[in-house]
């Protein structure tokens, strides 16, 4: 398990990290989220010794990571780097070996992950040859080339086509059913709520939400209210206290309400001030909770 | 994994990533042809700018009985003289063109040139007409032959050399070793901005995030500035070796022992001087964000090696032992440059050698720690910054 305990960074008068704390399960995919220069990629490249903190540790099962340790670890940072004039199939053979494979265990992975995310047609090209997508294909396939006991993926799907997201995510989820713990940060949330079993959302180097992904919707104060129809036009939802507009739209209306609030009487009033067509009271999404954390 | 096989990776991938480009192989091919050329040059150029190394003369059966004469006498004068008979024509020109004759001696008394007279020849002939006639004179007078030759024995009058020979002998060695500094500077200046460049382009593509995710900076540094000493030893090994083969394929063409210790000392101070400048060259390179930077990162590494280039040229060769000489061919950042000419211009002891050589791994080990900081403190940044500000933070 990969444990921060309080990481905190200044550059200058800017604070990075301030006492951020969470944790990695082995097996586990925790979405990390946060505004920009929420100290996401500071929080990740400390990992890998990459940045000098101030105060705090990195743990893996309860000893500080060191270059030993972190070779078991992949890394996909957000500026991508690759060799561009080296083939795609020895570029990877190379970062399989740093991480310790031997000749044959590299080449044999490296044909694997390539063959898996599309590029066995490829091998023999120089990066600076490939497409953006095709390249971050590769720079995935260089994280991944040996088995990692943990993956830390910064935005691996910004930039990628809906089909070059499914194969990614498919294979880091493979990757976490196999054991490996993934930390991977995205601004696509409902991406990352499809695929995450824990988040973890950072502002200001603060952690400010964390727990598996069911278990902060449900302890959520709020709830959801949407109702589609003409009572959407009507302002019934003020007989609720606390009850907020958060969308409104010509024949919808998404409203935010006390986590007590009981569903049928809401359903009630909305009828009663006009045609409801559609009706939906759920915890927060991932979205929601987003918003929620980093606006306190 | 030991701590050395990411080393040796790296260095692996440098040197298999530059074998395959073709800049390698021409420069490569380019300084092996050089090598052959020169030696070449050396074997026939001297046939070819010598008009006539024969010289051809022509003997009347009137002089025949000259011939043996001549042979001896052109045997000892160290010329190669072709005697050819001829039969006494009326043109003696056109006997001369035909034949392809520098002369021709129509009587014993009587030696006739084309158009201008060659004095080698014609001493050739007034000695072994002389010989000839000696036993003939000697009787005349009532000696002996030994007796006349006693009495035409020249006096010996001793010859002595204004420049000692040995001292000539160090302008051949001084020689040698300025050429050395000049191909010490020009390799040194290469391989650094390999190296140099290398390390930008790791920066400005952001490889080099990847790869200190999984290596740490002195072992990504090492294997960098040893690759690239591996890549300049297959060139210099390329080098040497053509120089053997030509040697022994060229067989008039020796070296002078002098360059052979020269080249040998060379190729040390250029390993040394690799391992040193090669980890600053790195060192300024992190500093830098876009290849356009380069020349104004270098400068900093440039100006200690400019600075004892032209010292070594300059200065050293007339003050060999001058304190200055001393102290640059002892300090680590001028050593390869200055103590090869301060040996080559008659300065320097063994101890002195062994005393730079120690303190350059020393400085090397030191360097390789520094630079190790100032790369660690400036490669993921993404402005340019400058060494110390680097260095500080690398311990921030």
């Amino acid at each position: 398990m990969l444990r921060f305990e309080r990481l905190t960074k200044r550059y200058g008068d800017v604070v990075a990290l301030d006492g951020a704390s969470l944790a990695v399960a082995s097996g586990r995919m925790v979405g990390f989220l946060g505004p920009n220069g929420s100290g996401k990629t500071t929080a990740m490249r400390s990992i890998f010794g990459l940045v000098r903190l101030d105060e705090g540790r990195v743990l893996w099962d309860g000893q500080p990571v060191e270059g030993s340790v972190a070779r078991r670890f992949g890394y996909m940072p957000e500026s991508r780097g690759l060799y561009p004039k080296m083939p795609v199939r020895e570029q990877v053979e190379y970062f399989a070996m740093l991480h310790g494979a031997d000749r044959t265990a590299a080449r044999r992975q490296a044909e694997h992950w390539l063959g898996v995310l599309g590029l066995s047609d490829r091998v023999d090209s120089r990066v600076e040859t490939l497409s953006h997508g095709n390249q971050q294909r590769v720079q995935l396939a260089v994280s991944l080339a040996f088995e990692s006991d943990l993956l830390v993926l910064d935005e691996p799907f910004s930039g990628l086509d809906p089909l070059a997201v499914r194969t990614m995510g498919d294979v880091i989820r493979q990757e976490a059913a196999r054991g490996a713990g993934v930390l991977f940060s995205s601004h696509q949330l409902d991406l990352v709520e499809d695929l995450c079993d824990d988040v973890v959302i950072i502002d200001h180097g603060r952690v400010v939400l964390s727990g598996p992904l069911e278990d902060v919707r449900s302890a959520s104060p709020h709830r959801y209210v949407e109702v589609r129809g003409e009572a959407a036009a009507e302002p019934w939802h003020r007989a609720f206290a606390g009850a907020e507009v958060v969308e409104e739209h010509q024949r919808s209306v998404r409203l935010r309400v006390d986590a007590k609030s009981d569903p049928g009487a809401i359903l009630a009033a909305a009828s009663a001030a006009g045609h409801v067509d559609g009706f939906r009271f759920e915890p927060p999404s991932l979205a929601d909770l987003f918003v929620e954390a980093v606006r306190r | 994994m030991s701590r050395w096989r990411p080393v040796w990776l790296v260095a692996r991938r440098e040197i298999l990533t530059r074998l395959r480009t073709r800049s390698y192989q021409l420069s490569t091919a380019a300084v092996v042809l050089l090598v052959i050329g020169g030696m070449a040059a050396g074997q026939w150029l001297p046939d070819l700018f010598d008009e006539d190394p024969e010289q051809r003369m022509g003997v009347v059966s009137a002089a025949v009985p000259l011939k043996d004469k001549l042979r001896e006498v052109a045997a000892a004068f160290g010329e190669n003289v072709v005697l050819v008979d001829v039969t006494p024509g009326d043109d003696l020109a056109k006997t001369m063109e035909r034949e392809d004759l520098d002369a021709i001696l129509v009587e014993p008394d009587r030696l006739v040139f084309e158009a201008a007279v060659d004095a080698t020849l014609h001493a050739i002939v007034v000695q072994a007409a002389f010989e000839a006639a000696l036993p003939e004179r000697a009787t005349s007078l009532g000696l002996s032959v030994e007796e006349a030759r006693k009495l035409i024995e020249p006096v010996a009058i001793r010859v002595e050399l204004a420049v000692p020979e040995d001292e000539d002998e160090d302008d051949d060695l001084w020689g040698v070793g300025s050429v050395a500094t000049v191909v010490l500077l020009m390799a040194m200046s290469l391989y650094g901005q390999w190296v140099l460049v290398g390390v930008i382009e790791e920066k400005s593509n952001r490889v080099v995030e990847v790869l200190l995710a999984v290596v740490r900076p002195w072992q990504l540094l090492t294997g960098k500035v040893l690759g690239i000493l591996g890549l300049a030893i297959i060139q210099i090994g390329a080098t040497l070796s053509a120089l053997a083969v030509s040697l022994v394929v060229f067989e008039d063409v020796t070296l002078p022992e002098v360059a052979v210790t020269a080249i040998a000392m060379a190729v040390l101070w250029l390993v040394l001087g690799l391992l040193l400048y090669n980890f600053m060259y790195a060192a300024v390179g992190a500093t830098a964000t876009r290849p356009e930077d380069a020349s104004s990162a270098m400068a900093p590494v440039l100006a200690p090696m400019m600075m004892a280039y032209f010292v070594a040229l300059i200065y050293v060769p007339e003050n060999p032992d001058a304190l200055a000489s001393r102290a640059l061919s002892l300090f680590p950042l001028t050593a390869p440059l200055v103590m090869p000419v301060r040996i080559a211009s008659g300065g320097g002891s063994a101890i002195e050698v062994i005393l730079a050589v120690g303190g350059m791994i020393a400085a090397t080990v030191g360097v390789i720690w520094l630079a190790s900081h100032i790369y660690t403190g400036a490669i993921l940044q993404t402005q340019r910054i400058g060494l110390l500000a680097a260095f500080r933070r690398s311990r921030a």
